[in-house]
Formats: C-alpha cells, sequence, structure tokens
C-alpha cells in the first residue's frame, strides 16, 4: 500500500494512476475520479476458463488435453486466455471495453490458487511480451522465466484483449480457481503539461503499473490512438522540463479524455 | 506493485492398499483431478511438510522419498524421513519447523512409501500438510 492506493491495492479517489509501457518509454497517466464499485472489490471468477478436451502444449514437448473443465493438465501450459462474462460488452473478454468506455479503466489484480501456476499475460492476445537481451530470447510460462505466479497487477487497456497464460510444471492435474480485486474507475488524463511532468518524475506520488509491453503490437498502438488521442507522455529527465512542457501540452491538444 | 508472495497449503492423503504389506501411497488431494504416486517439485520453489497424520489398522512404516531426477528410468529414491505406527491407532506430527524439500532443477519430486510387517497387510492412511512456495 502507497499513499495513493488502499489496503487492496488499489487507487484511492482523486488520485494519479500511471501505466507504464517499457517497450516506447511512454506513460498513460490518468487521475483517478471515482472508483465505481468501491465496497464491492472482490469478484470471485471461479476455475480458469478451460474447457474439457482442448489441447494444451506441454514443457515436455508434447501436447495434452485438458481432461476436466477448469482443470490444467500436469506438466503443461495454456495459451492465451479470456475470461468470459456473459452479457459483457464482449461476452468472451469480461476486461474488454471499446474505444466509447475510454473514460472507465479497469485495475485489476488477480489471485490464482494453485499460487505455484505460472502466470504471464499477452498484450494484445497472441503476442507474447517477455523479452531478454532485446529480442535474443522470448520468455513467459513456457520458459524458464518471464513470469508471475499467483497473483498479476494490471491495467486493462479498451480496445485490447489480453491474453492470459498459466503452466503447471507439477506432475499432477489441477483444479483452478481465480479470484480477482478489481476497480472500474472514471478516469481522466490531468489536463496540466507541469502536473504531468510533476507526476512522471515521480515529484507527486502515483501508482506505477508497468505494462508488460516488451513489443510495441501495432493493435496496441492504434487502440491506444483511438481510445485516449495518444500513445503515452515520454519520460523526460527532471533537467528537461522546459522541453517537457512543450512536449505534454501538444500531446494534450490531442488527448480524447 | 500489490502481488503478493505465492504460497499454496494443500493437505495431501494417501493410503495402503490393504492386501501388499509394501508400495507406494498414491497421494490425492481437492487440488488433484487425480491421484499421482509422487509430487514433483517446482523450480526454484520449496515443499514445506508442517504436519503429518498417520492411522491405520496395523504397525505401518510410511517413508518419506525424494529424487532429484523424476525423470530419470528408473528413478533413484532416498529416504528423507520415516514415521512408525506401532499398531493399530493413531499418530498426529505437528512441526515447529517444517520438513523442507527443494525443487533444485524442476525434476525434484517426493513420495510416500509403506512397509509393514510380512503377512500382516492392513489399511493405513497418511495426511501431509503441504506448503509450495
Amino acid at each position: 500500500m502507497d499513499k495513493v492506493s488502499d489496503a487492496l491495492g488499489l487507487m484511492l479517489e482523486n488520485e494519479n494512476l500511471v501505466a507504464f509501457i517499457p517497450a516506447t518509454s511512454k506513460a498513460l497517466v490518468f487521475h483517478v475520479k471515482s472508483r465505481v464499485n468501491r465496497r464491492y472489490e472482490q469478484l470471485n471468477y471461479g476455475p480458469l476458463p478451460l474447457t474439457s478436451g482442448t489441447v494444451l502444449p506441454t514443457f515436455d514437448g508434447g501436447s495434452v488435453s485438458v481432461p476436466a473443465n477448469g482443470v490444467i493438465p500436469a506438466r503443461a501450459y495454456t495459451t492465451g486466455l479470456m475470461f468470459p462474462m456473459s452479457g459483457a460488452y464482449d461476452s468472451s473478454d469480461m476486461w474488454y471495453m471499446p474505444e466509447d468506455y475510454r473514460d472507465r479503466l479497469f485495475h485489476v489484480i488477480q489471485y490464482v490458487t494453485p499460487a505455484f501456476l505460472r502466470v504471464d499475460v499477452q498484450i494484445p492476445i497472441a503476442v507474447t511480451q517477455g523479452r531478454f537481451q532485446k529480442d535474443k530470447i522470448v520468455t513467459g510460462v513456457d520458459r524458464d522465466f518471464g513470469f508471475a505466479r499467483g497473483s498479476y497487477e494490471i491495467v486493462h487497456l479498451p480496445k485490447v484483449h489480453y491474453g492470459y497464460r498459466y503452466g503447471n510444471e507439477t506432475n499432477a492435474n489441477l483444479y483452478t480457481f481465480v479470484r480477482f480485486i478489481y476497480a472500474e474507475y472514471i478516469i481522466e488524463t490531468p489536463k496540466n503539461s507541469s502536473l504531468i511532468f510533476d507526476i512522471l518524475t515521480r515529484r507527486i506520488p502515483s501508482h506505477w503499473i508497468t505494462l508488460p509491453i516488451n513489443v510495441m503490437d501495432a493493435t496496441v498502438e492504434r487502440a491506444l490512438t483511438e481510445v485516449y488521442g495518444i500513445t503515452g507522455f515520454p519520460l523526460y529527465r527532471i533537467d528537461e522540463r522546459d522541453r517537457a512542457l512543450r512536449d505534454y501540452d501538444a500531446l494534450l491538444r490531442e488527448v480524447k479524455v | 506493485m500489490s502481488e503478493k508472495p505465492y504460497s499454496e497449503l494443500i493437505t495431501i492423503r494417501g493410503e495402503t492398499d490393504g492386501t501388499n504389506v509394501s508400495g507406494t501411497v498414491p497421494l490425492d488431494s481437492d487440488l488433484f483431478q487425480s491421484t499421482v504416486n509422487y509430487f514433483r517439485i517446482p523450480k526454484g520453489l520449496t515443499a514445506k511438510i508442517w504436519f503429518k497424520k498417520i492411522a491405520g489398522e496395523g504397525e505401518t512404516l510410511f517413508t518419506l522419498q525424494y529424487t532429484y531426477d523424476c525423470t530419470a528410468s528408473p528413478i533413484t529414491w532416498k529416504d528423507i524421513q520415516q514415521e512408525k505406527l506401532a499398531s493399530k491407532g493413531e499418530i498426529s506430527i505437528e512441526k515447529r519447523r517444517p520438513e523442507i524439500l527443494r525443487g533444485f532443477t524442476g525434476k525434484e519430486a517426493f513420495r510416500i512409501s509403506w512397509t509393514q510387517p510380512e503377512n500382516s497387510p492392513a489399511k493405513a492412511y497418511i495426511e501431509l500438510g503441504l506448503e509450495i512456495e
């Protein structure tokens, strides 16, 4: 918990959230106006959306069928999974929102059972983002490193489908469960370039979430432009204030929310 | 980031078959969709055994065995710890410090085997309080 988030790890109202994109060294800066699901942040989703009979790759080079709904087979890892929800804007992906939902942002902390499962996320789905030594090695749940275990914090950008991957290194077929602690924020971009500079130079407290984007896919770039009008604010050194403010003022003229 | 350290507590149980005087206990748990003869420890993680409960109809020696390579054929197991039920009854062993089994390469595993006196097969049960972290 920092000064701008609560015990759940979610943003307090009237604080600033930074979503940083390593691939471009740019950040989206959001002012949280409201958290519409305050006091109802827990969503017990249930088992992973794995359907019996689905064929998954294994760590040992073969493939294996999912033995029962929600069960991750021994030594297997999933391809990108989305979380279906009936009635959602896109019923195959509960976290997906179109561009006209640009004033909404999902901040999601996912807890998976068993907690020792490997977890990573593809942004967009099917684009693996883990990298080592530039593009020399692609990392992720199917490799020895480049994954988290047990929990994962992220913000879901509108108009992008994320793909979550899970890996089970043990020799047991495991029942699974996912709990989301999430917030649906009403956000806006701060319209003051000086404020943005102070946030991005960490003079003003904010909650930073680094999106695991090491390869800027055209889908994401297009989505950012269509949703927010910009692909983010570049980071500047603290001694580059004048240059930064000029750049930010120009970007703020393009911002859609 | 608000991601928390991962740790999973699992109760694993197994039982003898009641007809043979030695063998390997099939391991089961609420997390397991089907039983396994051994449990493979993910690379970099540890399996901590916090408690053992043993019950049975007769004398039974349970042995915790560990291997560095469960992909080898045959697998070489080494004995780590033994608990003996001297006669019909039950014992419960709680650990202030757990038995720790490490996953060095991702090929390590543990299993439970049993032996009983010759010509005296009996049903016996073992429960392990396991933490993976």
